[in-house]
């Protein structure tokens, strides 16, 4: 436990948020598959700012953080936190490098088995990969604009922290453009990509965790 | 009251109530830490942050320019350490003199307020670092 966001508050109560409305099964899944796996395989790297909202039942309000994350293909992951408070996690394959404004620490996921599916589950998750995660059982759902892909844990480790994972995919572009992370207290986090830009150079020394 | 520990990334590790009578409520802890020692630390460490003693029978003592406020427990003495005008508070400790247990250190004070938290645990590691969030 390095470092925390220290959050007091009197008590408050929300209603916990319930599925989405509006969404009915996927009609034709065969082709969603074939079409989200095709954008999956095509997307070799992504560049995007993030706005994320975590939803304490307990606070009235929502705790907004932004910032700036970098994919690329296989196993790379980098996520700057700019606002509130500075953060920086990079996943690069093994290893992890994390540093807030104080301090730095590198952690190799070997030696972790939650932060090794927690960076395979981001990777998948933006990718596009989730549906041959065997770590969920997944079900597709679409309005309009949207599939939903609603991702419940069957594995032991991750069902400890997560109820579900619900992922937003454009009809346009397949693209995924917003991310929700359901605890099993009812608190959740909903990240979103805006200015998103795939398949863009970004070099290795991005991702350096030495 | 209520603590809630969340990191960066939104993922939550505890959530803790600690109410007006003196009682204690886990809303939430996560799985890997829901063991009875870890509760039992963390809950006496917020307990001696929020000031949850009897300081009717506190001693005041005064060493290297900085006051010692000692309040007896049944298990040790818990220390709160401030500036000579009492205005800031530096350090809460727990433990004997000789032999501390919990160090709990406000940092970088602003305007009254101070901008991070430490709490370090000697006999083992399990040390929490915290700072301010500004809107």
């Amino acid at each position: 436990m390095r470092k925390w966001i220290w959050i007091i508050a009197c008590l408050a109560t929300t209603a916990v948020r319930a599925q989405s409305p509006g969404f009915k099964p996927a009609a034709n899944l065969e082709q969603f598959k074939q079409q989200f796996a095709k954008t999956a395989q095509q997307t070799k790297s992504i560049k995007s700012d993030f706005v994320q909202e975590k939803n304490l039942s307990m606070l009235s309000e929502k705790i907004t953080s932004k910032g700036k994350f970098w994919f690329k293909k296989e196993d790379k992951v980098k996520m700057e936190y700019q606002t509130p408070s500075y953060y920086l996690v990079i996943i690069n394959g093994k290893d992890i490098k994390t540093k807030d404004s104080q301090k730095e620490n590198r952690i190799s996921a070997k030696s972790s088995k939650v932060f090794q599916q927690v960076s395979r589950i981001t990777a998948d998750c933006v990718q596009g990969n989730v549906l041959n995660n065997a770590d969920f059982s997944t079900k597709v759902f679409e309005n309009a604009q949207f599939y939903q892909l609603e991702m419940t844990p069957v594995a032991k480790g991750i069902k400890d922290y997560f109820k579900k994972i619900v992922l937003w995919v454009d009809k346009k572009d397949y693209a995924v453009t917003k991310l929700q992370m359901q605890e099993q207290s009812g608190d959740d986090t909903v990240m979103s990509f805006v200015n998103k830009e795939t398949n863009v150079n970004i070099p290795d020394e991005v991702f350096a965790v030495k | 009251m209520r603590i809630v520990f969340t990191n960066e990334m939104g993922f939550k590790f505890f959530d803790f109530e600690f109410d007006k009578d003196g009682g204690f409520t886990k809303h939430y802890m996560m799985a890997k830490m829901d063991k009875k020692a870890v509760v039992k630390t963390l809950r006496k460490d917020f307990e001696m942050l929020l000031l949850r003693y009897d300081f009717s029978k506190a001693t005041v003592l005064e060493k290297d320019a900085l006051q010692y406020v000692k309040v007896k427990l049944d298990k040790g003495d818990v220390y709160y350490i401030t500036s000579p005008d009492c205005r800031e508070l530096v350090k809460i400790q727990n433990g004997s003199k000789r032999k501390p247990v919990v160090d709990i250190w406000m940092k970088d004070y602003k305007a009254g307020i101070p901008d991070s938290l430490y709490i370090e645990h000697k006999k083992f590691t399990f040390n929490i670092s915290s700072q301010r969030v500004k809107k």
